[in-house]
């Protein structure tokens, strides 16, 4: 596992004092398998190996789940990581 | 049984037989292909809307990160690429690299089940044998790697 990124990083809430807080949102899709999505989870956020699965089992029995939250920068990104995985993340307030 | 895959301190060897090395050596050239063909529904499932509620906020995000996107997975597509050829013989990845192949693995999976009209959990009733083995494949290789990247 690599370093995990602050979930709350003082220097971007410093820099925008005006922004909301963004949801990043993970959908159930069909086609990615559940081990995959909790790696994914786990590599990108550092969360244990429980919470991860835990997550990832509300998106597939829910078809949704908020898995981050932050300012609309990180958010973003982390949407971005989240596509490049192949995962389908979608951000909201 | 042994898998294609072994974890070996930071590394993780990969060792294919020839021919997985002809099978997912056309990974690569297949996820190229993506938005190249016209009414593609692969290039709509890997480009989708983030802001579901404000379209002009949704092209500005997608306009800002097109090229990273584009570029992050050109990037894999190289690594896995040498991967497989070098897995010929045997070869030993980098977690970055391994994870690399994980990503191009979990591409190449939606790419083809959404040109296979996979939408919804059901739509697999109607794939045929050939295609839901090779998705089967696919994503056994990813459960294997996940398991030694875990390991």
């Amino acid at each position: 596992m690599t370093a995990t990124t602050p979930v709350h990083d003082p220097d971007v809430a410093d820099r925008d004092l005006t922004d909301e807080t963004w949801k990043v949102v993970v959908w159930n899709d069909p086609v990615n398998l559940i081990d995959y999505v909790a790696y994914v989870l786990r590599k990108l956020f550092g969360y244990s190996e429980q919470k991860a699965m835990e997550l990832t089992m509300r998106v597939h029995t829910t078809g949704r789940a908020v898995v981050r939250d932050g300012p609309r920068e990180q958010a973003e990104m982390d949407c971005y990581r989240l596509h490049h995985h192949g995962l389908w993340a979608t951000l909201e307030r | 049984m042994r898998g294609p895959f072994r974890r070996r301190g930071d590394r993780v060897e990969i060792r294919l037989a020839e021919h997985e090395v002809q099978l997912l050596g056309q990974l690569p050239r297949l996820l190229e292909t993506v938005g190249s063909v016209p009414d593609d529904p692969a290039a709509d499932r890997l480009d989708v809307p983030v802001y579901l509620d404000d379209p002009d906020a949704d092209r500005e995000y997608r306009r800002w990160i097109r090229g990273e996107l584009d570029s992050a997975r050109a990037a894999d597509r190289s690594a896995f690429a040498e991967l497989v050829e070098a897995a010929r013989t045997g070869t030993t990845a980098s977690t970055e690299e391994a994870e690399a192949f994980l990503r191009v693995l979990a591409e190449g999976r939606l790419v083809l089940a959404a040109r296979m009209g996979i939408e919804v959990e059901d739509d697999y009733e109607r794939v045929s044998a050939p295609d839901a083995a090779v998705l089967d494949y696919l994503g056994a290789l990813q459960a294997l790697l996940i398991r030694e990247l875990s390991a």
